[in-house]
C-alpha cells in the first residue's frame, strides 16, 4: 500500500490559490503585516491539520476564510488586550502601530467604528464578496442576523465617512 | 436604500482589495509538522495510560481551582458533537476554529454554567495549558498558562457575534471577586466556585477587562493583573 502523503497536495494547491486574498484580508483585520504573515501561516497549518475534511467541504474558499477569520479574531483578542495594557503603562492614549502603507484612514475608520467581529463580517462581505448565507455558515449566525449586523455596520461606516 | 448603502460601502472599501499581499511560503519543516501531533498524541496518551496517572493532578493545570479538583464524571465529559467539532472530525461545516493541540480528554471538568445554559468546562493539554470551553451550542475555547498568584484569573468572551457580550473567567481559589473599568465605571463581579460571569452590551468590555483586571482575594488583598 502506498504511503499516505504528509501534506495532501490538494490543500497546498488550494491554499496557494487563495493565499494572496487571504493575506489581504488578514492585513485589513490586524493592521500588522508581520502578524498577518504569521496568521497566514497559521491558517495554512490549520487547513493542513483539518485536511481530511476537504473532500466534504462544499465551499473551499469560504472554509479557508473561515479559518483565517478565526485566527484573526483570536490574535486581536490577545493583541488588543496587550495594546491596552501598554497604553495604561505608558499613560498614553495612543500606541504606535505597524500600519500598512495603505489607506490608513480607512483602516482607522474600520477599527474605530466596528468591533472585530463586525469588522470581519464587513470585510468578508464587501471586500471579499461573500454572501450572507456563506457568512452565516462561517459564523453560526442566521443569514438574517448576518444581514442585520451588516446593515448596522454599513450605517455606522457611512455616517462617519460622509463629509 | 440598503442596496445604496451596500454599493457605497463596497466603493468605500475598494482600496482594501488592492492591498499588497503578504508573502506566503511553505517550508518542508512546516509541512511535515502538521502530521506530528497525531503521532505524538498517541505516544503520550499511551504512556500516560500505562502509567495510570491522574493526568490533571500531575500536570498541575488545575492547581488552585477547587471546582475542577474532582474525578471526572459523566457530566464532565464533553458531548460527542462538541468534541467532534473541536477535533474537526466527521463534520462537514463549519469547522474553522483551530483545535487545541493535544487535548487530554479525560481532564475535562464542568466548573460552571452560563445563564443561557452553556456549560463552562476546563481541561488541559499535553503541554499543561489551562484550557476552557463554553458551549454547546457554538462552542468557543481558548488555552493559556495555568493560573498563578500574579495571574489569578482568565478572561474569556463567549458571545462572539454581538450583544449581549458575555465575559467568563476562571479564578484561583481565594479570589472572591474581580473588578475592571468599563467606560470609566468600575464593575465588580463576584466569583462563585472559581467562576465569574459578566454580561454587558459594551462590545469592548473584553479588552478592558483583559488588559487590567483586579482580583480581590478573601484575605483582603488585591492583585492587579495585566496582560499577559
Amino acid at each position: 500500500m502506498p504511503e499516505a502523503p504528509i501534506a495532501p497536495p490538494g490543500v497546498e494547491a488550494l491554499f496557494r490559490a487563495h493565499a494572496p486574498e487571504l493575506g489581504r484580508y488578514l492585513v485589513a483585520m490586524v493592521r500588522d503585516r508581520s502578524l498577518a504573515e504569521d496568521l497566514l501561516q497559521d491558517t495554512f497549518h490549520d487547513a493542513l491539520r483539518a485536511h481530511e475534511q476537504l473532500p466534504r467541504i462544499a465551499n473551499e474558499r469560504a472554509w479557508l476564510y473561515g479559518i483565517a477569520r478565526h485566527r484573526a479574531l483570536r490574535a486581536l483578542r490577545r493583541g488588543r488586550r496587550l495594546q491596552r495594557a501598554v497604553v495604561r503603562l505608558a499613560g498614553s492614549r495612543e500606541v504606535a502601530q505597524e500600519a500598512d502603507e495603505t489607506p490608513i484612514s480607512l483602516l482607522d475608520l474600520l477599527e474605530r467604528e466596528l468591533s472585530p467581529q463586525l469588522r470581519a463580517l464587513v470585510l468578508l462581505r464587501y471586500v471579499h464578496g461573500f454572501q450572507a448565507a456563506e457568512l452565516a455558515e462561517m459564523t453560526g449566525l442566521s443569514p438574517e442576523a448576518v444581514r442585520q449586523r451588516l446593515a448596522r455596520g454599513c450605517k455606522r461606516l457611512l455616517e462617519e465617512a460622509r463629509p | 436604500m440598503i442596496y445604496d448603502d451596500e454599493a457605497q460601502i463596497t466603493e468605500l472599501l475598494a482600496p482594501l482589495r488592492r492591498l499588497e499581499p503578504v508573502p506566503f511560503t511553505v517550508s518542508e519543516r512546516r509541512r511535515r509538522r502538521a502530521s506530528r501531533p497525531v503521532i505524538a498524541a498517541a505516544v503520550v496518551a499511551g504512556v500516560l495510560a500505562l502509567a495510570g496517572v491522574a493526568v490533571a493532578g500531575v500536570l498541575g493545570a488545575f492547581d488552585g481551582i477547587a471546582a475542577a479538583q474532582h474525578p471526572q464524571t459523566g457530566a464532565d465529559v464533553i458531548d460527542p458533537a462538541t468534541r467532534a467539532y473541536m477535533e474537526c472530525q466527521g463534520v462537514t461545516w463549519p469547522c474553522m476554529a483551530p483545535p487545541p493541540r493535544g487535548v487530554l480528554w479525560d481532564t475535562t471538568r464542568v466548573v460552571g454554567r452560563l445563564p443561557t445554559g452553556q456549560n463552562i468546562y476546563v481541561f488541559t493539554t499535553r503541554s499543561s495549558e489551562l484550557c476552557y470551553l463554553v458551549g454547546p451550542p457554538r462552542p468557543e475555547w481558548d488555552c493559556e498558562d495555568p493560573l498563578t498568584r500574579s495571574h489569578p484569573s482568565t478572561v474569556f468572551e463567549y458571545s462572539e457575534e454581538g450583544a449581549p457580550y458575555t465575559l467568563v473567567g476562571i479564578a484561583l481559589d481565594g479570589v472572591s471577586s474581580v473588578s475592571f473599568d468599563e467606560r470609566g465605571r468600575e464593575v465588580t463581579v463576584p466569583v462563585k466556585d472559581n467562576v465569574w460571569i459578566y454580561r454587558t452590551d459594551y462590545a469592548e468590555a473584553f479588552y478592558d477587562a483583559g488588559s487590567a483586571l483586579r482580583a480581590h482575594l478573601a484575605d483582603g488583598t488585591t492583585v492587579v493583573q495585566t496582560y499577559p
